[in-house]
This record gives structure tokens, sequence and C-alpha cells, in this order.
């Protein structure tokens, strides 16, 4: 900040003032330093011709530290007075200064300062900028600078004016000294081209430090060599050395040099370096050995005070850089020096600090919503590629302003749907549960919402996530790459993380739709300090089943509720506190069935901050996942419970070591219970007998740690290792199987008892990972990574799509862990000024132990399931390409994914085989998929987005002959997969208008259009027979089968 | 159960249809098909022989397995041949042969083309009688409710076949059931399935068949194959496979099943 500040009063020129100043108080000019109030008041009486009364005790005892130019009297005033307990007002005898006790004089007071440049980058002088409800105005000068100085804590709105552009606005909420570089856009004149340069190089008579400038040979002192750097580059040179040797000569040969060069010349054999920004130098002493200083702190959302995870924070004119972690936190250590810092992340503007960095740091910093002020102000980021240097191979983050904007089904904003939309992410069809990561099965993804797993992701059996959309602030995929700090599933980490609520003001939000309704309140227990959200979800749509005469007695409903509250103790120490509750419930009472589940979570978090560099997350979680069926049945009563439970508990810590080195480590260890089937009878003459699938029990132990090491300024890698343990643990009886024959019922030998916590199995492994990020030029890299991973617990399913009541089932001497190892590679560039961004991805993965089943397994509620399980192996392999716009009013991408997934299934007994033991496809591989998504931002307040899907079908089984078996027609099908269903493809609509912006109570109407052009997709081919006939009839059953439009509101105050 | 998802998909979607379509093939998989139930009631048993036919045909005509030479033998070496009544279908005399609870059988077939299947040994297990059998009409759902009195005995590991008989049509539904839910209790007022009656004067037959475990996994799979089809929420289709397989290449299975049961059975007549 000192920096700028000198730069400002050593360069700066001032210009009239165009005869648009709003007060017609004289102006005043001048510099204070130390001087007696009375003397100053003496001077302002002699120049302006006013008069001041005043108590003499007072004025002879206060001093005044301040400068003016053409500072507006009344304000100058206001300023030099502001930490002294007076005041000043205007009068009929002048100005009079009078006591004011109720002054507050502790008032931080901040700057605002930046560049104001036009879209092609041209510094605009001569723009008005006015801040709100002052008479403080400041007009830009030739450098497009402006400086707002003496502004009070809190929001603070400017308005930037000039005739011939575009008015702006910024809203600012200060809590620190501000650097707000801000873009107007010219009024378009007949002609005229308002199109952006692309080149990003700014304004043409400021030069950056690798631009040249004409010399003619001669000899210079340093002195003067600097004045004509200074002069002909528009550099401001900020001298911090204790004695710059002006009279040093400097030798140049006559042509076009580079201007790092010529300082490189010039301090050469000195004691002195320089750093070099655009328009800009710094001068300062060397140090031979500087000094390491940490910067740290947290970064967060300006408007809620929420922490923004996946900030990348990197260092100006280097490659070192920085990542907020979950919690905001980061932390950078790097040699006493000055810097420029950017922060940046999706969805917000990039923001730039200066450091000098003498000394441990403390930098915390507030990142602006992009999405404010859509026309009239773009801060131009600076853009320091950003993704190039910050992409993590075959990971998507996802944060919920842009899920929001996708069409949704029945416009319920989906986060689980809205991946489907990413390359390298499948369904096996509509209206299925969870998703399918690069040929995985659904039970290969570790969904976790605030570090506690979610078993079953999907409410209405699929048709909708069980993520409320107002709970959660953003979303993060692994495909690839997957941190060590993860494990226990083979394809990817769904990480979803709740919103920790606005710790500013309260915040309701809610909507209502066809689906159902929402409602959330946020707000600050203590300002600053501790924030809550609640947030509940309820479908209606039992109740309006109910009023169709065949449904009465249907009764179907979803509900959730997501609870978090986190207190910040201290710089240090912060603690989060999150729950989630869901449910679903589904009774057709004409079918005298029932069935319903949910998830609870519950997640305890302490977040501690040893030092500067070590960071720590102590975490325990609970979480259940129940299901239960049952009957209503007359004399047949009965629920079937199942259920899987865990406790977690776990450590993780975060070393940042220096800018080179980041180690995480850590241990974490998972109790699980599964309650594979417990059926009771519900009323007395009920003919059902209790029933219990004894429970499985097991401990899952596992440590981890992992350095990220930028090995120099183009090569990244993160090398990683997790180790984990397995253990299956009694209370449990085990069956023992003739060892000659497939493993049946009928092939039981014994029966072995393990009492309670005796260890009936135990696996362990070490999963490495491996990620490499090579930077071939600014704006492109080669990034390759290497993925073990290992699953110890299995959902178990013999249907295409899952079903709530599939089981969990814990590994044990049967079935053992599923292991994958997934190599791939990837090729990312950013075009047009990272306006654009291109990916490549290429993998390979192979799976040990893949859960299969028997044809005609019945899996629900079986004592011997290991009868009915079989174990393969499986690969995949795909390559992922995708372009995608950020930013600008028209936004979105195109991927295209070609992959490949099988299995092999081929055990010991012919009965073991499926498709006589050779490659199948799974019933997930989808080998074409295209994706496109748009957002076009008509008006600020009015925009359309379209997306459209298009995949090839889904493997299929056709029959290939037909027979009849006591009167039943039954289709032949010899081998599984080996057909396909028609292709799919869709098209969504949806257009959003939003109420008038900078209104407290914030409105939007989202009509959005499911399958506008009305194709049947299907579903599923089938084959039924027709009764009293031997024929059977081929039928495509299509779910959504027609267009679905469907109108919601949301608000927010 | 399963019923109960394709129904809830009708009801949440009312948007959900079903397009009748056409899949035209010529892939065909030809293959021997048994048709085969063995009991202890006193009359003769048939096994019907034949071929599966390709998908687009109709199966008015069957590709009957002429020629065969068709034998059951029990674990005491006994034999018992079967003779063609007609092609493709073979009948036991029931003078000679009688199923007994307690005895294992086995079916031998060599074909006309001279290859040879047999079955696994099946056992022919007791099956508990039909007390009662009754109608009701319900005034609720405004149909006849056909109910059954029997018990389970005691001990884990009964299976159950129930076949509905109207007049001489058997009742193509396929309804089995495992003791573990009510193992040991006596089973009253025991709903059996009635859609296909529609209050015609009929004689109504329940015969209750004891299963062996591999008959009872066949029926299953055979259900889970033909009356739970066409959601995602089902099984995805797969051979049915039974227990005759080629006697030289266990890979070569044929189709259907040899069926050992006891049967108890009650007929109510409707006035």
């Amino acid at each position: 900040m000192k920096v700028l500040l000198s730069f400002f009063l050593c360069s700066m020129l001032f210009l009239s003032f165009d005869g648009w100043s709003q007060t017609d108080d004289p102006v005043l000019s001048g510099e204070f330093q130390e001087k007696p109030l009375k003397e100053v008041l003496d001077t302002i009486e002699a120049q302006f011709n006013v008069k001041f009364n005043y108590i003499k005790q007072i004025v002879d005892t206060t001093t005044i530290n301040a400068s003016f130019k053409d500072e507006p009297l009344m304000n100058a005033l206001e300023i030099m007075l502001d930490d002294k307990p007076l005041r000043a007002e205007k009068g009929k005898e002048g100005i009079v200064l009078t006591y004011d006790i109720h002054k507050k004089l502790d008032v931080k007071r901040y700057t605002i300062m930046g560049e104001i440049t036009d879209y092609s980058g041209r510094a605009v002088e001569n723009v008005k900028i006015q801040v709100q409800g002052l008479k403080k105005s400041y007009i830009s000068d030739s450098l497009g600078f402006y400086k707002l100085d003496n502004l009070k804590e809190g929001n603070v709105f400017i308005k930037f004016q000039r005739s011939g552009y575009y008015p702006g606005s910024e809203g600012i909420s200060l809590d620190d000294d501000v650097t707000l570089n801000v873009n107007i856009k010219v009024k378009t004149k007949p002609g005229a081209s308002s199109k952006p340069r692309s080149d990003g190089q700014g304004n043409q008579n400021i030069l950056g430090p690798d631009q040249t400038i004409e010399l003619q040979e001669s000899e210079y002192t340093l002195g003067a060599f600097l004045n004509e750097i200074s002069e002909r580059g528009q550099f401001a040179i900020v001298d911090k050395t204790d004695r710059l040797p002006k009279e040093k000569i400097v030798r140049i040969s006559s042509g076009s040099h580079k201007v790092s060069d010529l300082l490189d010349e010039a301090f050469e054999k000195t004691s002195i370096e320089f750093i070099a920004f655009k328009g800009k130098v710094i001068l300062r002493n060397k140090k031979p050995n500087p000094p390491n200083h940490t910067i740290s702190g947290t970064v967060k959302d300006s408007k809620t005070g929420e922490a923004i995870t996946g900030v990348s924070i990197l260092v100006k004119g280097t490659t070192i850089g920085a990542t907020s972690n979950q919690y905001g936190f980061y932390s950078l250590t790097l040699p006493e020096w000055d810097y420029v810092i950017f922060y940046s992340s999706v969805g917000f503007k990039t923001t730039l600090k200066e450091v000098s960095l003498e000394g441990n740091t403390k930098l915390n910093v507030a990142l602006y919503d992009d999405f404010q002020e859509l026309e009239e102000v773009v801060v131009i980021a600076e853009n320091p590629t950003r993704s190039i240097d910050q992409i993590e191979m075959g990971t998507l983050k996802m944060d919920m302003k842009k899920i929001k904007n996708i069409p949704a089904f029945l416009g319920e904003v989906d986060v689980v749907k809205s991946l489907f939309l990413q390359p390298g992410v499948t369904t096996v069809g509509e209206g299925a549960a969870g998703f399918n990561v690069r040929g995985g099965g659904i039970d290969q993804n570790l969904v976790i919402l605030d570090e506690a797993p979610v078993y079953n992701s999907s409410h209405l059996f699929g048709f909708f996530s069980v993520f409320n959309p107002d709970a959660v602030r953003d979303v993060k995929l692994y495909k690839s790459g997957i941190p060590a700090k993860y494990g226990g599933r083979l394809s990817s980490v769904l990480d979803v993380t709740q919103k920790e609520g606005n710790n500013q003001k309260f915040t309701t939000s809610g909507g209502i739709g066809v689906v159902g309704g929402r409602l959330a309140i946020e707000g600050p227990l203590v300002k600053d300090k501790s924030s809550f959200i609640v947030a509940g979800r309820r479908s209606f749509i039992g109740s309006l089943l109910k009023n169709i005469d065949e449904l009465s007695n249907t009764d179907i409903y979803f509900y959730d509720v997501n609870a978090k509250v986190n207190y910040k103790i201290n710089d240090r120490n912060r603690v989060f506190l999150s729950a989630y509750l869901g449910k679903d419930y589904f009774e057709l009472g004409d079918e005298n069935f029932l069935l319903d589940w949910g998830n609870s979570t519950a997640t305890v978090r302490w977040n501690h901050l040893f030092g500067e560099k070590l960071f720590s997350n102590f975490t325990g979680v609970y979480s259940n996942y129940y299901y239960r069926q049952g009957s209503t049945d007359p004399g047949f009563e009965y629920i079937g419970d199942m259920g899987i439970k865990n406790y977690n508990a776990k450590a993780e810590f975060t070393y940042f070591v220096n800018p080179k080195h980041t180690l995480d480590f850590g241990l974490n260890s998972v109790y699980y219970q599964f309650e594979t089937g417990n059926i009771s009878p519900q009323s007395e003459g009920s003919a059902i007998v209790p029933y219990n699938l004894q429970d499985d029990y097991a401990i899952e132990p596992s440590v981890y740690m992992s350095d990220e090491y930028r090995i120099n300024e183009s090569l990244k890698v993160v090398a990683g290792l997790r180790y984990s343990h397995y253990f299956n643990i009694g209370k449990g009886d085990v069956y023992t199987y003739q060892s000659d024959a497939p493993k049946e019922i009928s092939t039981i030998l014994d029966t072995i008892k393990y009492g309670r916590g005796d260890i009936i199995q135990q696996y362990g492994g070490i999963e490495p990972r491996l990620a490499l990020n090579y930077k071939l030029s600014d704006n492109s890299s080669v990034q390759a990574s290497y993925d073990r991973m290992r699953q110890n617990i299995h959902l178990v399913t013999n249907t295409i799509a899952a079903t709530p009541l599939d089981i969990w089932k814990a590994s044990d001497q049967y079935i053992k862990p599923q292991i994958s190892d997934q190599f791939s590679i990837g090729y990312f560039r950013n075009f047009k000024d990272n306006m654009f961004e291109g990916s490549l991805e290429v993998y390979y993965k192979d799976m040990q132990n893949v859960v299969d089943f028997k044809d005609g397994a019945d899996l629900v509620l079986n004592k011997a399931i290991e009868t009915d399980l079989l174990a393969g192996v499986g690969r995949a392999y795909g390559a992922e390409f995708q372009i995608s716009k950020t930013s600008g009013r028209f936004s979105g991408w195109i991927s295209y994914t070609y992959s490949k997934t099988e299995r092999k299934i081929k055990g010991r007994f012919l009965q073991e085989n499926i498709n006589s033991g050779n490659y199948f496809p799974s019933n997930y591989d989808i080998p074409n998929k295209i994706s496109v998504v748009s957002l076009y931002n008509i008006t600020e307040r009015l925009n359309i987005a379209a997306n459209f899907t298009y995949n090839t079908g889904r493997p299929a089984t056709y029959p290939d002959g037909r027979y009849i078996f006591f009167g039943i027609v039954i289709p032949h099908y010899s081998s599984r997969n080996q057909d396909r269903l028609p292709d799919y493809h869709r098209l969504d609509l949806a257009v959003t208008l939003k109420s008038r912006p900078h209104k407290r109570f914030q409105g939007e109407w989202v009509l959005s259009v499911y399958n506008v052009y009305d194709r049947r997709n299907a579903y599923s081919i089938f084959l039924k027979p027709v009764k009293f006939t031997t024929t059977t009839e081929s039928y495509q059953l299509s779910i959504f089968g027609s267009v679905f439009p469907s109108l919601s509101y949301n608000f927010k105050f | 159960m399963r019923n109960s998802f394709i129904l809830f998909f009708s009801v949440l979607l009312l948007c959900a249809c079903e397009d009748k379509i056409i899949l035209d093939f010529d892939r065909f998989d030809k293959r021997l098909v048994v048709e085969a139930l063995v009991t202890d009631e006193e009359r003769p048993y048939y096994i019907r022989l034949f071929y599966t036919s390709p998908y687009t045909y109709t199966l008015d005509s069957l590709d009957d397995a002429a020629g065969a030479e068709v034998r059951v033998e029990d674990d005491l070496g006994n034999i018992y041949l079967f003779t063609e009544e007609r092609e493709g279908l073979y009948r036991s005399n029931p003078f000679e042969f009688v199923g007994k609870a307690g005895r294992r059988y086995t079916l031998h077939i060599k074909t006309g083309e001279g290859k040879v299947y047999q079955s696994k040994p099946e056992l022919l297990k007791p099956v508990s009688p039909i007390e009662d059998i009754y109608l009701e009409f319900s005034k609720n759902r405004d149909e006849y409710r056909l109910y059954i009195d029997t018990f389970d005995p005691l001990g884990l590991g009964d299976l159950y076949q129930w076949r509905i008989i109207y007049d001489n049509r058997l009742f193509d539904n396929i309804d089995i059931s495992k003791d573990d839910y009510f193992d040991g209790m006596p089973l009253k007022r025991f709903n059996k399935e009635t859609s296909e009656y529609h209050g015609e004067k009929v004689r109504i037959t329940i015969q209750q068949l004891s299963l062996t475990r591999s008959a009872y996994d066949f029926l299953y799979l055979l259900r889970e194959q033909t009356i739970n089809v066409g959601t995602n929420f089902d099984t995805p289709p797969a051979p049915v496979i039974g227990n005759v397989y080629n006697a030289e290449n266990e890979t070569d299975y044929a189709l259907g099943f040899f069926g050992v049961s006891s049967v108890s059975a009650k007929s109510v007549q409707l006035e």
C-alpha cells in the first residue's frame, strides 16, 4: 500500500474539474505536517475569507496531520478533525468548532485506489469517482489512477462517470485498503468499434517490463537514466533504497531495449535490486539472504463472510502460488520483498493485493461477486492464467451459481444431475439413482456432505438429489488425481460443502416449484464470529396425487433439512457443526406396500492453526443410512429394516513448508455397522415371524501423506501415499463351503462362530497417488496422474438402476476389497486471454474384485449372500474433450466423451461365469456422449440457458430365441449386454427473470422446459407376454415421454 | 414388490409411456427345452421336449424334439421309461412310476440327433396339506378374493409353489415363496392371486407344491425374467438356465426344468 501511495504522490498529475464540482465550497490544497490547528485555521481564514468561532483552549492543544488537494473546505475540516473530539459546523457567524463528545475516535479509515480502463485496456482519465453519501469526489488522472482515502469502515457505493462512457458503479464492503481496478465501457459511436482488444497489454502509454523502448547511444547517470525510463515508459520509480547511487554511469547502446534488460544493466554490480510491474518499478536494497516470512489468512465472500474454497492465489510475476483450502485458509512463505498477489476464483472478481513483506503477515481477503453489475462495471482481472496453474486434472469444481443456471427437470436445481452434463459422468437412465464416473458403479463414488458420507444421494428413487441447492456452497468432483486424504471408493469423490451461513446479515431464501418448496434462513449469531444456516425442503407431490381417485391411498413425500453453525473463536481456532436429515416415504395403500429411506449425518470440526504454517482440522462424523420396506396386508404386517451406520474420526494436517512444498498428512478411522436385514411383525396376529440377519461390523483405519512439490517454474508434482487397513469383526457367524463346488446353500459345510470384536477377516494395502503438472507455456500444460484406490464396502445390486432396497455389504472372507488403478493424462490450453479453456484427457482404469451377481440372484434378506455374488475384473478407458467459455455474457461449454467400460466375470465353476467368462459391456457403458451447455445474459435481469445432451444408448440385452414353459412364454437371452438401446438426446431450456438489483428483496422466476422437442427417449426395451397367447410383444418404456414445462419462483431477502 | 416400483412409475409419471416397437433380429440360439414335472400324484407324468424358436416366430407350433429316448432314474437305481405319445411329448406309466417323497430323481434324455442330456438329481420333498380354500367378495376392491388355510412345518427350508387352475386351464402365474418369514407358522387366510378371475362360474383349484432349492431358484429367475421387466429396477435379462445339461459338456445347457414336487390340492366351485 505504501508503494502505491508514494507513487501516487510523486507522479500524479491532477486535472481540472471540468466544471462539474457539486459544491460551491472553496477547495483547499496544502500539506499540513504536525501543524498546530490554530495555524491551519489562520491560514484558511486568510485564504478564503471565512471566520472560525472556537474555544481557544481546544485549538491550542491540537495539531493536524493531513494533506489535501482541492478538497472542499468542509470535507477537509471533517477529515482534519476526524480523530479529534471536535466538530466543524457552518453557522451564521462563520464556521463553529465545538466539542463532540459522541464522536468515535477509533474508527478505522481505509483507502480505495485503482486504475480505470476501458475495455481495450486503455487508461481513462477524467473519470469522476464519487462515493455515495459523501461530497467527496475524485477525478482519475492521465494514467487512469484514482485514490479515495479516509473512508470509514463499512459498505461503500462508488460511482464512476465520464461523458462518452456508460456509468459504472461498484459496491464494496470495506474492512481493509482495497485496490479496485475498474473497467468502463465506451458508448458506441456509429462506425466505431468497441471490440475489446485481446492482447491484454493494457494502456499503450504504460509499458510493462517486457516491452521495449528506443534509446540513442549515450551515457547517463543512473538518476538521469531512471528519469528517462520513467518518462519514456510512464514508469513510476519507487525508491526504497537507503541511498540510490544516482551518479553511477550507465552506458546504453542505441536501438530498442527491453525495459527489464535496461534495468538489469543499470543495477548490475550494485547492491540494489528491482521489481518491475506494468507502469511501476520498485527499487530496494539487495539483501543477500532475505529472510522468509509467511503470508496467511482466509479468503471470504464479501457479501456473506463465508469462506471460499479453491481460490487460486498467485504471486504476480512468479509461478508461486497457493490455493485456499476448504476453510478458505491459505499460507504462502516468501522471501522478504514487495509483492502483488492475485486472488481469483470462479464466480468472483479477481482481486489483487500489494504486500510489503517485512514479517509474518495476516492477510484476510474478501472477494466480490462476479455476477453483480452485469453491464455497467466489470473489474478487469489481469487474469494470471488461472486455470493453467491451478488445474487439478480430472477435477470438476462447480459452484452453486453455475449449477443454478442449468435448466433443471421440473425446475428443481440438482447438484447430481448437473454432473451428467460433464464429461466422464453418466447415468443408466433418467430417474436412476446415483451416477457413474469413468466406468465405475454408483457405489464407487464417495459422496460426502461436509465430510460425512451420504450412502444414497437420491430422493424419489433418483429423480432428484438429496442436496438442497439453498444449503450447498460448492461441489467438487474428483475423477482422477484424487488427493491421498480421500479413500474408500474406486471411482470418484464428490465433495459437497454446505454453506456456512452469512455472518454479516440475516438472509432468507427459498423457492416454490412444481416439486416442492424450500426455505433457508442464515445469519450471524455473533457478527464476524459466528453464523448459522438452517435450510429445509419438502415435496408436494404426494398431496397432489391424493386428488387422483385411484391414488387416494397413496402417500409419497420426501423432505430434507440441513443445518450448520460455525464459531470463530479467534484467528487460530474455528469450530463447525453441521447436520443433515433427509427422508423419503412411499406408501401404496391399495398394494399394502410401504417403503422409506433416509440419510442422516452429523459433523463436528475444529480448525486449528499452529504457527503460521501448520493448519489442522479435527473431525468427528456420524452417518446413518436406513431403508425399510414393509407390508400393511392384514395378517401379514411387517417391517424390514436395513441400513448402514458409520462413525468416523479423523485428524488432518496441512503444513505449508515453503512455496515449493506443501505437505498434507493425517489419519482417519471409520467404524461401520451394517444392518443387513431385520424383519419384524407389525401386528399381534401377523403371520410373519421375526427374521434377523446378523449385522456386520468393520473398522477401517488409514493414514496418508502427500507432498505438493513445485520442482521448478514448469513442473509441479503431487505425490501421495495412503495406507488403509480393514477389519471385518464379529460378532458373526460365517458359513464354510465345499471347496470343490460352487458356493450354494446346498454346499454349506459348517458355521464358524465369532465373538464380539473377533477379527473375522482383514485386508490392507498401500494406495499410491501421483499427479504431475508440466506447464508448457503461460497458457498450456500437460498433466498426468496415477491413482490406486481400494474399496471395502459394496452396494450389492442386481438391477440396472440401484433401488433404495439394495444393501451395503462389508468385505468379508468371501467378498474381497475392490481395487482400481487409473492412469490418466491430459492437455490443457487456454485461448483468447483465458476467455476459453480447452482440455483433453485420456484415461485407462483397471479394476479388480468388482462385485457382480449370479443370474437370478435374490439379494434382499439373503443369509448367505456370498452364494449369489460373483467377483471379476473390469476395465475402462476413454477420452474426454471439453472447451468452455467462462466469462462474458455468453458462457457455457461443449464436451465430448468417448469411453468404454467392460467387465469379465470368470469363476472357478461354470455357474460362476457370466457370458461364458468373456468381457462384456457394463450396464453403464456409454461410448459417445456430447453435452452442450450455454447461458446467455440478455440483460442484467434476464437470462436464457439451454443445454443439449446426446449419448449412445446404454447396453441392453435382446432375445435370441423364445420358448414356452408350462404356458409361460419366455424370451431366451443367451448373453448379457450385447445390444444397445436407441441413442439418447434431449434439449432443455430455461429462462430466468430476476427482480431489479440493489433491492433488498430479490425474486426470480424460472421457466424451464425439459425435453423441449418431446423426444421419447428409451429408458428400457422389454418384452411382455400377451395373456392367453403364445406371443410376447416388445415395448419401449420412456420415463420422460413428453415435454415437461415448469415454473418456479425463488426469492431472497 | 418390484411390481410396486412399476406402479410407482406409472403413478408418479403420468407422462411415462410405453410404446410398442418391433425388434427385428436374425440372431438365433437354438437350444433344447425341457418341460417336465414329476409329482407324488398317481397319474401319468408328461415330459415335453422341443427347441427354442427364433424370436420373430410365433409359438403356436413348436419345433418338437421327436424321437428322443427319455427316462427317469431314482437313487435306488430304478429306471422309469417314458414313451413318446406324440411328437415331442413323452409319458410315464402310472402303474409303474409314482413319485415318492424322500427319493432323488434324475432325468436322462437322448435326443433324436443323439445328443445326451441329463438333469441334476432332484429330491422329492413332502408338502403340507391345504386345509381349506374359500372365496370371499371384497367390497373394497369390488372383486372376489381367494384364500387358503395351510401351515408351514417347523424348520427353515420349506419352499413352495402355488398353481391355480381355472377349470382345466393352468393360470400362467409364478407364485412361489420360501418360509424364511413364516417358518413354523399357521398360514390362515393366505391370499392368493385372483386377478384372472372375473366372476365366471368356474371351478378353481389350488395346488400347493414343494420345491427343491434349485427349482425355487429357477422359478424365481423365470419370474424375474418374464413378469418383472421393463424398468431399470428389474434385473437385466439373462438366460433362465435350469437343471438339465449336456452330459458330455456342461456349457451346453438345456432350457426349462426337470421338476420334482409333492402336491396337495383343493378346489372350490363358484356358483
